[in-house]
């Protein structure tokens, strides 16, 4: 067996304690060998919570001669130079989703790791989850016959706090919800329909970060058009999920939970439901539970033998070019004043 | 002259639309305090700069309170920390020398099933120690207390909030959706609601007007209300449910005390068992059980001051979902009590800017387009929302 990889997980915000750092602790594959963050503290509290000691260092060039990859979750804005500085010291990357916050960031990083020949996959944990990959490998081989529409919707009132409040800040983040919620399923939808030729977007912003997004997107087919919807919200409940129809019937899918099934409801048979769950590997094939801990099977796999990861940083510069397209045709929601009787009583 | 006013709770329902007002009349200078980014998004979308302060830590609030003349708390910490947040607020406003400190308080000190009195804020209360009413009136106390001792301060005591995007609003829907709201008897029972425009007037008003002796202050629609007619207004945005049901007073009361009834050992110890791979660790480990133990008995006895020693001052924790009661929806409809505004439309000069029925038919249109209710994709959307009424425990 081949020695662990050395790692550095680069920004010890919430999501690198919370699901990062405990992936590669329960890796066989690779060694925790650096912790970095301009706020050393937190390096320091995750290193004495976990009874571990990597170095640990506030700047990511004081460990790049330690270390063969790196992890990189720190904030949207900062993953291009971050993510350069490591390719450019031979160090593959998973660099957390989005890969930058804009398209040319994205881009720079992608050609960055072609040239250097290191890997660059990106964060879209969400692809590791059963139901995701399930659908995807069923709508690639047409299982479900011709879909007509689909629509995707995720909203909670708000939740998830980072560790250095960047949400707060359209330029940090890259956008808002579209980046911050609607990223994953736009990874989805272009992994299993392609690029849309047609979209329409509306979102909240008012200068800073959208709250609420809705787009709408059309892909031109041989046999008929398909439309989809996406809905996002940072304010608003929204049942998070997948549905889409089908000659087949009704497919959904409940994006809340890690272990949610793939439903159908029969076009034939619409008051019974069928539940559509991925078959048991056999014991030797097992993998890790944890989407974190499959993506990092995945991008030491990559790491070692040359194959490319899930999501590369090309497939996360289409991600960043449809964010794009999306805020190029942007209309405003329609907002509803605080003050409904303002014009009546100022006169 | 400019005045400067720090919301203390801006990024909840009624903090986010008293900001956004100010802003809209341009004539204020706004602090819009927040706990954490997270539930900061309405707020944020607008590229405005917003305050962070946790009301657990004295020196974060001085620093926001400096040179404001208007203090507003739309802040909803968890229950123990209401009364220790409200005195670390209230002492910094006083230091501070702000001029007019304006405080939220709740018709639930009146407690669940308040007296006939309670039309009028005199009414005695009787909010059960460790509820929500009971926090919210040491609150209240703290509040009298400070104005009694220099800080001018209004009181205004809002039952529960309707208006866009209500979690209230929601909680109903949801519970129609499912069919688990009976109307008691003909649903002539008075819903006692205010929406968020108008109780964000009436903290506007209390900038400037009313006794500021710390009192309480009624603020509501306004008008006589009943279940049937909130279950009407939104009966159209419903979608697919069954028909709403009609249950008997008596029933509905046995039905709610046997909700509020606690647990029995057995059920207790089911409960804690049916709690995931976490508690049969600890449990199957007499160690860490022993330490469980021990932390439980500290953190309940352990004197606060001591525990600061030793943990420092605990921050307060962010606000998150409380998982539904559909029985406190029956409970709200034995109130059969209607506070009355009189205090406030003399004192404060407040006149409800939206009826109910405006109110009503703006959260609706407001859901279609939120929510896409009536949309092309809604059939689609209705799956979602049919399987989460149909799975969701409650």
């Amino acid at each position: 067996m081949s020695e662990p990889l050395r790692i550095a997980v680069i920004g010890a915000g919430k999501i690198a304690e919370g699901s990062h750092v405990p992936a590669v602790l329960a890796s066989p594959d690779v060694r925790l060998a650096a912790l970095v963050d301009p706020e050393i503290e937190r390096c320091r509290r995750i290193a004495a919570r976990h009874g571990i000691d990597p170095k640990i260092a506030a700047d990511v060039r004081e460990v790049l001669g330690h270390i063969d990859a790196a992890i990189i979750a720190t904030p949207n804005h900062t993953h291009h130079a971050v993510a350069l500085a490591c390719i450019e010291a031979g160090v593959h990357c998973l660099i957390e989703k989005p890969l930058a916050a804009t398209v040319a960031g994205g881009e720079a990083i992608a050609a960055a790791a072609e040239r250097q020949r290191v890997v660059a996959a990106v964060g879209y944990s969400s692809r590791f989850i059963d139901a995701v990959e399930l659908l995807g490998d069923l709508i690639a081989k047409d299982y479900f016959g011709t879909i007509h529409r689909f629509a995707y919707q995720f909203g909670t009132r708000g939740g998830w706090n980072p560790a250095s409040s960047y949400i707060l800040d359209r330029k940090s983040i890259g956008g808002g919800v579209t980046v911050v919620v609607g990223t994953h399923f736009i990874d989805w939808m272009l992994a299993w329909f392609g690029f849309p030729d047609e979209v329409a977007f509306a979102d909240d912003s008012l200068g800073g970060p959208e709250a609420n997004a809705h787009a709408t997107l059309r892909f031109a087919r041989r046999d008929a058009p398909l439309v989809g919807t996406m809905r996002l919200s940072k304010t608003v409940p929204l049942p998070p999920g997948f549905v889409m129809e089908t000659d087949r019937g009704i497919v959904s899918f409940e994006d809340k939970s890690i272990a949610a099934d793939v439903v159908l409801r029969p076009s034939d048979a619409r008051d019974c439901e069928m539940i559509l769950r991925k078959s048991p590997a056999p014991v030797a094939a097992s993998r890790p539970t944890g989407n974190f801990a499959r993506q990092l099977v995945d991008f030491v796999a990559a790491c070692r033998t040359g194959s490319p990861p899930r999501v590369s940083a090309r497939q996360g510069v289409e991600s960043l070019r449809l964010i794009d397209a999306l805020y190029s045709v942007r209309t405003p929601l329609p907002e509803f004043a605080p003050l409904p009787r303002l014009e009546e009583a100022s006169a | 002259m400019t005045r400067r006013v720090a919301v203390f709770g801006a990024s909840g329902h009624v903090g986010g639309t008293l900001v956004e007002r100010l802003l809209a009349r341009g004539t204020y200078d706004v602090r819009p305090v927040i706990h954490t980014a997270g539930n900061a998004w309405r707020l944020a979308r607008r590229g405005i700069r917003l305050w962070q302060a946790d009301l657990a830590r004295r020196e974060e609030i001085r620093e926001v309170v400096a040179g404001c003349d208007v203090v507003v708390n739309c802040t909803y910490p968890p229950g123990e920390q209401m009364e220790p947040t409200a005195k670390n607020l209230t002492a910094e406003c006083l230091a501070a020398g702000v001029k007019r400190f304006v405080h939220l308080s709740s018709i639930a000190v009146y407690g669940e099933f308040p007296s006939r009195a309670a039309e009028y804020e005199t009414a005695t209360e009787r909010a059960p120690k460790r509820t929500y009413g009971y926090y919210k009136l040491r609150q209240d106390e703290i509040v009298e207390r400070a104005a009694k001792s220099g800080l001018p301060s209004v009181v205004l005591c809002p039952p529960n909030i309707t208006g866009l995007n209500s979690r209230y609003l929601f909680e109903i829907l949801e519970a129609l959706r499912r069919g688990m709201l009976p109307l008691v008897g003909d649903g002539s029972a008075p819903c006692v609601l205010v929406d968020v425009v108008n109780l964000a007037a009436a903290i506007e008003l209390a900038f400037d007007h009313g006794a500021a002796d710390g009192r309480r202050v009624f603020i509501n629609d306004d008008e006589p209300t009943t279940w049937r007619d909130v279950v009407d207004s939104l009966w159209p945005i419903v979608g697919d449910a069954p028909p709403v049901g009609s249950i008997g007073v008596d029933e509905a009361r046995r039905f709610v005390a046997n909700q509020r009834d606690g647990f029995t050992l057995a059920q207790a110890a089911r409960r804690i068992a049916g709690l995931g791979e976490l508690k049969r660790v600890v449990k199957q480990t007499p160690t860490l059980l022993r330490w469980a133990r021990r932390c439980k008995n500290w953190s309940k006895y352990g004197p606060r001051r001591l525990r600061q020693v030793f943990e420092g001052v605990p921050r307060i924790a962010p606000a998150s979902a409380a998982s539904p009661d559909w029985s406190r929806l029956v409970a709200h409809q034995l109130r059969g009590v209607r506070h009355r505004c009189d205090r406030a439309r003399q004192e404060l000069g407040y006149r409800p800017e939206l009826t109910f029925a405006q109110s009503t038919a703006e959260f609706r249109r407001w859901y279609e387009a939120y929510c896409g209710f009536g949309a092309d994709e809604w059939p689609l959307l209705w799956q979602l929302h049919h399987r989460l009424s149909a799975t969701r425990g409650g």
